[in-house]
């Protein structure tokens, strides 16, 4: 089997609701078109939902890695998108109030499955719990993702400082969703990097946005990827501007 | 100083050869003293920090390097961690084999534990049968890993089966978030060890001040939060206003 070396992101947000979940498998999607090898792990371990998103109905989970003995190679499976992708259970109580050694299991399992791939988006959980900040220390690239809400933006913020003072991690790339057009984007972009200049000391680099758009609930509504259907819209426009950024990733 | 030499007379020509060498030969016994005294404060040292049982540090040492990790963690943000151990049924040992057996097992706990942490672990024992090892710029989970390395070693010692010897650990995670000073800490590291035998012994008990800002967003500050705020008429206004 070929040995690759993996970029690891982490793609998180703190508040829910913000579009974690779209934008990790629209990247994941235009990646793979373009011939990268792509995981996408659910990594909300506790409310997964992906699969739902993705309209696959996976018979293993990260539940029977963590509690069973199933080898993370049969819990992959492969989409029609053309990225694979890792399920976690929805509903599970024991995924929620995960131990330590739990989520040190799951880091160990993807890590030998990683090699397999050029890219892994790990798509995490909403707030800030110990497995949300295991997955941002697991991934050697962070992305946060925002948008114009208040909520939004404080939460983002204090995704930035929790990680930063826990794993002393200063790098963090933002997308900004649901934006009306790149002004706003750049003008919200440019006001959290001026709070994370003024109270952290640090500069964030900004990925790009994706403008707001009626085919993005549209395409949520009918499982689909904008690739596959809307290639022609701003927002899928928008996704290929920000995975061709992260393809040259090292 | 050779042309000064020449208008010397014979007398004062030896006076000002002989000088250099006596005071060389003071230096020497300068820094033989130096040394002598280094040596001295060195044994010193190591006789007050030192526990003579056992060759790990003593509890006065912990207590200082303790002050010394607990700033480290506040100035990098890295957590570090403390494994409070204590023997079950170590007493057996003493009581039954008398207590030269008992020291000899101490000592053997102490080689176990020195070979079960990393070399940046700074392991001391802390009085009797209970040990304490405070484990810098380490997070639970691996510290986790360690103590129950440290667990199974434990178990293997000739003739800890025989006495149903075991440990029990407690580990506490100290972040930068963290309210405690260090006698909280080693409280909260105390306190999980107490778990960890009131559970039966030869177990693994944590516990942390954890982060969860889900509901509340404690870790920012008024100021941050005001200053987040002020994205004043343009984006999150209209965005609120249209409902989108």
């Amino acid at each position: 089997m070929e040995h690759k070396h993996p970029v690891i992101t982490s793609i998180s947000s703190g508040k829910g609701g913000v579009g974690k979940t779209f934008v990790s498998v629209n990247i994941g999607a235009y990646l793979a078109h373009q011939g990268k090898k792509v995981l996408i792990v659910d990594c909300d371990l506790g409310l997964a939902n992906i699969d739902v998103m993705l309209g696959v109905n996976p018979r293993f989970t990260l539940k029977e890695v963590v509690f069973g003995d199933t080898d993370i190679n049969d819990v992959a499976i492969q989409t029609k998108h053309g990225f694979d992708f890792v399920p976690a259970s929805s509903g599970a109580a024991e995924m929620v109030q995960l131990m330590y050694e739990d989520i040190e299991k799951i880091k160990e399992a993807l890590g030998k499955l990683a090699q397999q791939y050029d890219l892994v988006l790990l798509d995490t959980g909403a707030g800030i719990s110990e497995s949300v900040l295991q997955f941002n220390l697991f991934a050697n690239k962070n992305v946060i993702i925002l948008n114009r809400e208040l909520t939004s933006l404080t939460d983002a913020y204090a995704t930035i400082k929790v990680i930063y003072q826990t794993f002393g991690r200063d790098s963090f790339n933002i997308i900004v969703n649901t934006a009306r057009n790149e002004d706003e984007a750049k003008k919200i972009f440019n006001h959290i990097d001026s709070i994370c200049n003024r109270f952290l000391g640090f500069s964030l680099h900004y990925l790009g946005y994706i403008v707001y758009d009626e085919v993005v609930p549209r395409s949520i509504m009918k499982q689909e990827v904008l690739l596959s259907h809307q290639n022609q819209s701003t927002p899928a426009a928008n996704f290929a501007s920000i995975a061709d950024r992260m393809a040259n990733w090292q | 100083m050779i042309i000064l030499l020449d208008n010397l007379s014979p007398y004062e020509r030896q006076i000002v050869e002989n000088t250099p060498h006596r005071v060389i030969d003071l230096e020497d016994d300068l820094l033989k003293k130096i040394v002598e005294l280094q040596e001295e404060n060195a044994h010193l040292r190591s006789e007050a920090l030192i526990d003579n049982l056992t060759g790990l540090y003593n509890s006065r040492f912990f207590h200082i390097q303790l002050e010394t990790e607990m700033a480290r963690t506040r100035r990098t943000g890295l957590s570090c961690c403390m494994l409070m151990i204590d023997l079950d049924n170590f007493k057996m040992i003493n009581d039954t084999r008398g207590h030269l057996e008992g020291d000899r097992f101490l000592t053997h706990i102490a080689q176990t534990f020195s070979q079960c942490v990393r070399t940046v672990d700074i392991v001391c024992r802390y009085g009797g049968d209970e040990f304490v090892a405070i484990l810098p710029s380490t997070r639970l989970f691996v510290a986790i890993r360690i103590a129950n390395r440290f667990k199974k070693a434990v178990s293997e010692i000739p003739g800890a089966t025989g006495y149903n010897v075991s440990a029990s650990i407690g580990i506490a995670e100290f972040t930068v978030s963290s309210p405690w000073g260090a006698d909280e800490f080693i409280q909260a590291a105390d306190s999980a060890m107490y778990e960890a035998k009131n559970k039966g012994g030869n177990q693994v008990s944590t516990k942390g001040h954890y982060i969860r800002l889900n509901t509340d967003l404690e870790s920012v500050s008024p100021q941050e939060k005001e200053a987040i705020s002020s994205i004043h008429g343009g984006a999150q206004r209209q965005g609120e206003s249209d409902g989108t």
